[in-house]
């Protein structure tokens, strides 16, 4: 069984490649043997390259050979959502619209993936358009759960071991929630921070490119070669990057502000409890935290994240949607039926009400490093109808704050939990920082069974 | 449709319903019934937000959002 390799981080593969220990092909092939074992069951994969990813991988340890490092991620498979454009590639968005669909050029963020030398092992299973009709994909925890979405398959496959890492997208809370069901890390960082182009989208002015691992070290790891302004890409914001590794070095127990309201009445108790309890161990350890209230106005929140989503959503389907409505999934379907009722006057009110809102939630940050609140409503659900509640992870997305799922335990019938943190924008060095402090103390890796 | 602050809940629900029999016929409207109640609800919300100050609406458009560099 390939689980050793498989289970390698994607800091420790890049450690052992450079040490020459491990070759970019032994690490396919160990993947692929994984992927051998577990995608029968996990359905975490739409379409998979492993030719392609070991020619690929042959060619890098040349280079390796030759002294020549392309880049942080040189010789390491990821996943690709599949709504982020890859040349060659099929890119189906999880619609028979697409079902023959296939880009002449990568999206932003697969072409800087793979300039820093990552091989692009296939494209993962995504919920219709990235909107809630569930992939096929199941919970690698317990294949009778969802394992949340929309970017469904890059979180089963982490978790199962399947790759190390891989790109998901969140709207509302198609990164955090996934990860946390299925027991990862994932990073949502500011909006703009990473490139759209070539993506897929849902609601243009709340879509985010994220990344599922399998540790903090890793998401800091994918988001030095993802973040950044980049050539013909207007959506990839002009703000300098700062080196995330490095923000990772002296991890300092961080100031932490637990945000109860508007969260602990959407979690069931057991998780509730659980994230509890783990801020009272992040304090015992020498954190400092203290509960913050957000401001009334927030109760409007959820208001204006339904509008704005599903106005846009609405716009970008409209041409497409009025030729082929049927091709269209029930749910997604409603939601651009329902959104093309939308008012304008109510989209441009909405999206002024964000930005008050934006600006009251940055004052969370005068005293404060990091939010800390439930990744999710409750661990992963049962039955593959639906990919769970996004409530948890939608208020970040509204305002476009970084946020990271942490994975915090076991719930009590073995499905992961977990908290998620959130900074402020374009802090996501002091999020990483953060995030790699509490993981140290806490001391969670969780590993589904095989 | 106007974004009225006095309509109630139920009333916003009404009128989008009209709308959605008018828009994509009576069997559709059926199936909307979930997304016409989360949508009233949030119009309802939008249309009573505390919205003041006259800035606000030049930022729209001129970036995503009023953040300073971090």
């Amino acid at each position: 069984m390939a689980v050793g390799l498989a289970s390698l981080s994607a800091a420790e593969a890049r450690a052992a490649l450079r040490r020459r220990e491990l070759s970019a092909t032994g690490l396919v092939e160990a993947l692929a043997r994984r992927i051998e074992e577990r995608e029968p069951h996990v359905l975490a994969w739409e379409t998979l390259d492993l030719e392609g990813a070991y020619r690929q991988a042959q060619i890098l340890d040349e280079e390796l050979e030759d002294g020549c490092l392309r880049g942080p991620l040189h010789g390491l498979p990821v996943g690709v959502k599949d709504i982020f454009y890859t040349a060659g590639l099929p890119t189906r968005a999880g619609s028979p619209i697409y079902r023959d669909f296939v880009p002449a050029f990568d999206a932003t963020a697969v072409r800087r993936l793979r300039r820093a030398g990552a091989i692009v092992l296939g494209k993962t299973a995504t919920t219709q358009f990235a909107f809630a009709d569930p992939a096929p994909t199941r919970n690698p925890w317990n294949l009778e759960h969802t394992p949340g979405g929309s970017s469904s398959g890059s979180a089963a496959a982490v978790a199962a071991g399947m790759v190390p890492a891989a790109l998901g997208s969140q709207t509302g809370g198609s990164v955090l929630r996934p990860a946390a069901y299925c027991g990862i890390v994932g990073l949502k960082p500011t909006y703009g921070r990473i490139g759209r182009a070539g993506v897929f989208p849902v609601a243009w002015s709340m879509d985010h490119v994220g990344v599922l691992t399998r540790t903090v070290v890793d998401a800091a790891l994918l988001l030095s070669a993802l973040a950044g302004p980049e050539a013909g890409d207007p959506t990839a914001a002009a703000v300098p990057v700062p080196d995330y590794l490095a923000a990772l070095e002296n991890p300092r127990p961080p100031r932490i502000g637990l945000v109860r309201r508007l969260f602990q009445e959407r979690t069931e108790p057991e998780a509730w409890a659980q994230l509890e309890a783990t801020a009272q161990g992040l304090a015992r350890a020498g954190a400092q935290v203290e509960e913050v209230e957000p401001a009334p106005e927030f109760d409007f929140l959820f208001d204006v994240y339904n509008i704005i989503t599903a106005a846009e959503a609405a716009a970008y389907h409209a041409p497409t949607f009025a030729q082929r409505p049927d091709d269209y999934r029930p749910l997604l379907r409603a939601f651009i039926e329902t959104g093309q009722l939308i008012p304008t006057t109510a989209y441009l009110q909405a999206q002024r009400a964000r930005h008050h809102l934006a600006r009251a939630a940055l004052r969370l940050f005068d005293r404060w490093d990091v939010l800390l609140t439930s990744a999710t409503t409750g661990p992963a659900p049962r039955g593959l109808e639906s990919t769970g509640d996004p409530a948890c992870n939608a208020p970040w997305s509204v305002f476009g704050f970084p946020a990271l799922t942490l994975p915090i335990g076991l719930s009590g019938q073995g499905l992961p939990l977990g908290a998620q943190l959130v900074a402020a924008p374009w802090q996501e060095g002091r999020l990483l920082n953060a995030a790699r402090w509490c993981e140290l103390i806490l001391e969670v890796s969780l590993v589904p069974p095989s | 449709m106007r974004l009225d602050p006095s309509l109630s809940i139920e009333e916003w629900r009404q009128l989008l319903r009209q709308e959605a029999v008018r828009t994509w016929g009576e069997q559709r409207a059926q199936a909307l019934e979930e997304g016409l109640e989360r949508t009233a609800i949030a119009l309802h919300g939008v249309a009573n937000f505390p919205l003041a100050g006259e800035e606000e609406p030049y930022l729209l458009g001129a970036q995503p959002f009023p953040y300073e560099e971090g």
